[in-house]
């Protein structure tokens, strides 16, 4: 009896400590992918504009749906390498002016109508040929009224995009979700102007089921049907998650306490909660490093800030390290040196290295310096500089600048605006939805703004710099001749080192120019419970593609 | 002529209706305790550059939320700016807020209201139902139309305050008018020929402005929550404006990490808004015992 009741308590002890080791260690990292679960992700917004992404300008929007969408080309965002996506194969003609593409045959739409290069013909005719898209980033990359001379199907599963300039990103539009990511023709045609609002139809590994708006949710369901993953995926056939739902929360104090109390599985928070949170139990964090470029865009047709004196004057104004350092972003931001963020230009040489001697030091006594020399004067003792005698500028104006914001970026800039008060820059940060202030930045109704833009490459520079593209998204009024001819260039060839060089050049030129100064780059603070597993970052770096993303037990 | 505004007590000694009503104010306890709070912050508010020797505006990063010292009494908030010196000069937005919406209220609600009152008939209708299509609105989607069409700021906020509590005004002042226009003051007065403008503005005005007093000294608490509310949606004061509204919503961000940013204003407000509200009370006790100034 003593012998078995022994035995007895050893198992039950054993049992007991097998249980809390268990319960302790939570799920085991490297275990098995398992199916199931829909997971719940709290973030700034929904969609914010259009799921028809020729008509989207967010990036968040693009982001977001991708998520149910496959390229024509697809791109590793860990290595940057390409990779057959639904064209099988792609070829670029010797001359480099036009690429034949390959399709797979084995692809069909979420409705259940076929992939085919027809449907490749009506998505580039619907970027071409829908008024709302004209302009608008997808339209922009596919060269519409530029480069672009045509495309045509040559058979069924073969279509043929041809430029008339040499276009070095070709593959990598193809690539993007604004150009590459194919939509079903049967949907364009069946929701007309809605499609977009109502509906998105594509191929990717989640199927659309509603959107509610910006601060609403936008829900996807798994396709049951996909097996054409690319292959730097970590697995094949349909995705493991039984769906998703991006609720959008813009308030982060709701974002944080969503995620705390496990309303959602993952969520973008605050720095502050994001040290608060990263290390509590049953969660862990995710620092996720933007790819892009831009920062603190200055309105150059505004004449006050024609004058490089005055943008130099700013530039020492902003000390970007105790910008880092304060509560907003508790040294989880990315101190700019140049345009590109550390994602884009790489860290061999650092942006640092290679830019930090082309940045302008935290100096507020030369700043105050400069602005007397322009002809800035603070007489009346208010604190606030005048014009006394500056060219195109009527005496006695106040050296007032407009900063227009999204809520998200009011605390980073009331620092901004502190630090320029103090060499008599008055700044007016007002805070606007993301519609409203992308209508006031094209408009030019600003004088300083954050257009912190993100990009998969380089070659969003082209874009953001080139004088011709004003004013989307050269919302500065940016015009240099020769930063011009260099982004050209960098175009016109194919050889990654020479682009490179070219876009150092063009960094280089516009930090001596400061047509925008580099500050602070917010890093993404997610939020995740420990048994999210497999989310990997989207192209850009802003945030998720779910395809290899499971929830453990 | 100002029947109104006399009393008589048994003894018959006459005394003034302002003196009647300051001594029930005196003997009203909570009153006069509300008026204490509320003159010593109409006084930090005025005196606020000779009491804290901060600037509200000026930042310090690296002190930034520094808890509660010597040095600064509230602490520091996000920005490594004085709490106690935003707070106090936070006072001076908040009642400059409360007056100016609710003088936007008394002077485009009283005239109408008094119109409406006097003239009766199809003007008194028009002006009826217009008065109930605004109070149809929710105060905060009033105010939130209003700020899309204006643009976020502290004076449109101001004005989307005093829209919203208009109808309060006509309402009174229309229903107090309706009562004082049967008088046989007012009656004479049309009988030996005054014109109307007139009459409204000698006879019937005065009359009706008790409760229109009583209904502005508790409008001023609830226009200060409002826009201080609105200041927390980000759509009333802008940065860096020392608004308690604002400061809340800066500082709920933080409060894990500092409790203080956000529980002084916290504070700030609610001792204000009873402040007011106590005062407001008091009077209605003591200028309008018939209970005809009510807000919505």
């Amino acid at each position: 009896m003593s012998s078995s009741n022994g035995k007895m308590i050893r198992m039950s002890v054993l049992l007991g400590v097998m249980l809390c080791v268990a319960l302790v260690a939570g799920p085991v990292v490297g275990a098995d992918p398992v199916e199931g679960g829909h997971l719940m992700i709290a973030f700034y917004s929904s969609i914010q504009d259009s799921a028809d992404l020729c008509k989207a300008t967010a990036v968040y929007t693009k982001m977001i749906v991708a998520n149910g969408l496959d390229t024509l080309i697809a791109k590793d965002p860990a290595t940057g390498q390409y990779y057959p996506g639904l064209a099988r194969s792609w070829k670029i003609s010797p001359d480099g002016l036009s690429v034949t593409l390959v399709l797979r045959e084995d692809v069909t739409f979420h409705d259940g109508t076929p992939f085919n290069a027809q449907a490749v013909k009506a998505n580039f005719d619907h970027i071409a040929n829908t008024p709302d898209c004209a302009g608008k980033e997808a339209y922009s990359k596919l060269g519409v009224g530029k480069s672009l001379a045509g495309y045509e199907v040559l058979d069924e599963y073969t279509i043929r995009i041809t430029y008339n300039q040499t276009n070095a990103r070709m593959v990598e539009n193809l690539a993007d979700p604004f150009v590459g990511a194919m939509h079903s023709p049967a949907a364009f045609e069946r929701y007309g102007d809605d499609y977009g609002q109502k509906a998105m139809v594509g191929t990717g590994p989640f199927v659309f089921v509603e959107w509610t708006g910006d601060q609403g949710k936008v829900v996807f369901e798994r396709n049951e049907d996909y097996n054409w993953a690319p292959e730097f995926y970590g697995h094949q056939g349909p995705a493991y998650l039984e769906g998703f739902t991006v609720q959008g929360i813009g308030d982060p104090t709701s974002r944080a306490a969503a995620i705390e109390i496990g309303d959602v599985d993952m969520a973008i928070v605050e720095p502050t909660d994001f040290i608060r949170l990263q290390d509590a139990a049953g969660l862990k964090g995710w620092l996720q490093s933007r790819k892009g470029w831009g920062d603190l865009s200055i309105n150059l047709s505004n004449p006050i800030l024609q004058d490089l004196r005055v943008r130099q004057a700013i530039a020492h104004a902003i000390d970007k390290e105790a910008i880092n350092e304060s509560p907003v972003f508790q040294e989880l931001g990315e101190i700019k040196y140049c345009e590109f963020t550390e994602g884009i230009w790489g860290s061999d040489p650092s942006p640092k290295e290679e830019f930090g001697k082309y940045n302008l030091d935290y100096d507020p006594e030369q700043a105050m310096a400069l602005l007397e020399e322009a002809g800035w004067k603070d007489t009346d003792g208010d604190g606030v500089r005048e014009a006394h005698g500056v060219e195109g500028v009527e005496d006695g104006t106040k050296l007032h600048l407009l900063d227009l914001v999204r809520d998200y970026e009011k605390s980073s800039h009331e620092i901004i605006q502190g630090m320029l008060s103090e060499v008599g820059i008055k700044v007016e940060v007002r805070v606007h939805d993301f519609a409203t202030r992308e209508t006031l930045l094209f408009e030019g109704k600003f004088d300083i703004a954050p257009w912190p833009t993100t990009a998969q490459s380089f070659f969003a520079f082209n874009e953001e710099m080139h004088s011709e593209s004003v004013p989307f998204y050269n919302i500065g009024f940016y015009g240099n001749p020769v930063v011009d001819a260099l982004l050209d260039g960098a175009l016109a060839t194919t050889d990654p080192e020479l682009q490179r060089e070219y876009y150092r050049l063009v960094a280089i030129q516009v930090l001596k120019d400061l047509a925008s100064i580099p500050t602070v780059k917010i890093r993404n603070t997610w939020i995740l419970k420990a048994e999210v597993q497999g989310v990997k970052s989207d192209l850009m770096s802003v945030g998720f593609d779910l395809y290899d993303a499971w929830m453990g037990q | 002529m100002r029947f109104g505004l006399r009393s008589f007590e048994t003894s018959g000694k006459q005394r003034g209706l302002w003196t009647d009503a300051f001594r029930r104010y005196r003997r009203n306890k909570g009153a006069m305790l509300g008026m204490v709070l509320l003159l010593l912050i109409v006084f930090a508010a005025i005196m606020a550059p000779w009491i804290t020797k901060y600037s509200p505006f000026k930042q310090r990063i690296r002190d930034a939320l520094s808890p509660p010292s010597a040095s600064h009494i509230f602490g520091t908030d996000h920005l490594g700016r004085d709490l106690f010196a935003r707070i106090i000069y936070g006072a001076r937005t908040s009642l400059k807020v409360g007056s100016i919406a609710t003088g936007i209220a008394c002077c485009i609600g009283i005239p109408l209201g008094l119109v409406s009152g006097y003239y009766s008939g199809w003007l008194d209708t028009i002006m009826m139902r217009l008065v109930d299509i605004l109070l149809a609105f929710p105060g905060m989607l009033l105010a939130l139309a209003i700020m899309a069409i204006l643009g976020p700021s502290l004076s449109n906020a101001m004005f989307a305050a005093g829209v919203y509590i208009i109808p309060d005004y006509v309402r009174v002042a229309r229903a107090s008018t309706l009562a004082v226009r049967e008088m046989d003051y007012v009656a004479s007065a049309r009988a030996i020929g005054c014109p109307s403008w007139y009459t409204i503005q000698r006879h019937i005005f005065p009359n009706v402005l008790l409760p229109l007093i009583v209904l502005a000294s508790l409008n001023l608490a609830s226009t200060i929550l409002f826009v201080a509310g609105l200041s927390f949606l980000g759509m009333g004061a802008q940065p860096p404006t020392a608004e308690w509204g604002i400061m809340l919503k800066d500082g709920r961000l933080y409060l894990r990490q500092a409790w203080w940013p956000a529980v002084f204003p916290g504070l700030a407000l609610l001792i204000s808004l009873l402040a007011i509200n106590m005062v407001g009370e008091g009077l209605r006790n003591a200028l309008d015992p018939r209970g005809l100034a009510r807000g919505r």
